[in-house]
């Protein structure tokens, strides 16, 4: 067996959840997770001039020539340096399927969810030793 | 690849983060959880608060650098220990490192067996 963890976009989890019970996945896990990837949490704005943070409903506009920061309400504020501590909010879906299910659901998750823009999400698969119902009394190996 | 989650006192999450970042690790998954450890949380009399706040971060690294990670981790809820309050002392972190067989990006639709480009 194996162990499905996907992270991706918060608006694409309820049809990616949809999608999934419609190919036969009956038990997903989902909770709601903050990630950040290679990109360090930063998203472009098309124009290129700004550099757009989310990170816990703060959204700041940067200006490369004045390195300076204009957040929502329009004041002017002074930082040192760009943090990259910020994290972006993400949905992490875990699956518990069997070994030929893992191709099939993989799929599935990308075809829905890629949009070719970063911010899109991580898929990982781990091993799974063993696993039971609850409700059974069946003895661990 | 290894896949690593660090189970950490929450006080502590953002300076475990901050230091991460120098030694050139970003990419990472966060959670706010609640649990306790052998302490079995903070007694108080007859009863015991149990639900401690914690932080999980998941990270997923190549082999060679998962060594590295923990050991930045550790250092960092060690030295972070000293400004906490005695009750939080209490509670223990944890970190688990478990496999990862294999790792998609959904952008690209790559797989990566190459575990030095995650």
């Amino acid at each position: 067996m194996k162990k499905i963890i996907a992270i991706i976009r918060d608006e694409k989890a309820y049809q990616t959840k949809t999608l999934l019970k419609s190919i036969g996945v009956q038990y997903i896990i989902d909770s709601h997770v903050r990630g950040r990837g290679k990109q360090k949490g930063f998203i472009r704005v098309p124009d290129g001039l700004a550099i757009f943070r989310r990170d816990s409903g703060v959204h700041l506009l940067q200006h490369p020539a004045t390195e300076s920061f204009i957040d929502i309400s329009g004041q002017q504020i002074q930082i040192e340096k760009v943090s990259v501590s910020c994290f972006v909010p993400k949905r992490m879906l875990i699956i518990i399927a069997e070994d030929r299910d893992v191709s099939p659901i993989v799929d599935t998750i990308i075809r829905l969810n890629k949009t070719g823009r970063p911010g899109d999400g991580k898929i990982f698969i781990c091993p799974i030793v063993y696993s039971t119902d609850i409700e059974d009394n069946d003895n661990v190996p | 690849m290894k896949m690593i989650w660090a189970i950490i006192q929450y006080e502590s999450t953002q300076m475990v983060i901050d230091a991460l970042e120098k030694a050139g690790i970003h990419a990472m998954t966060r959670m706010d959880v609640t649990g306790y450890d052998v302490a079995s949380g903070i007694p108080e009399g007859s009863i015991g608060y149990t639900d401690m706040p914690k932080s999980m971060l998941m990270i997923v690294l190549a082999d060679n650098e998962v060594a590295r990670a923990v050991k930045v981790i550790r250092n960092m809820v060690k030295a972070s220990m000293k400004n906490h309050l005695v009750a939080v002392n209490h509670e223990k972190s944890r970190i688990f490192v478990t496999y990862v067989e294999d790792s998609y990006t959904i952008r690209t639709a790559e797989t990566f067996a190459d575990p030095e480009s995650i």
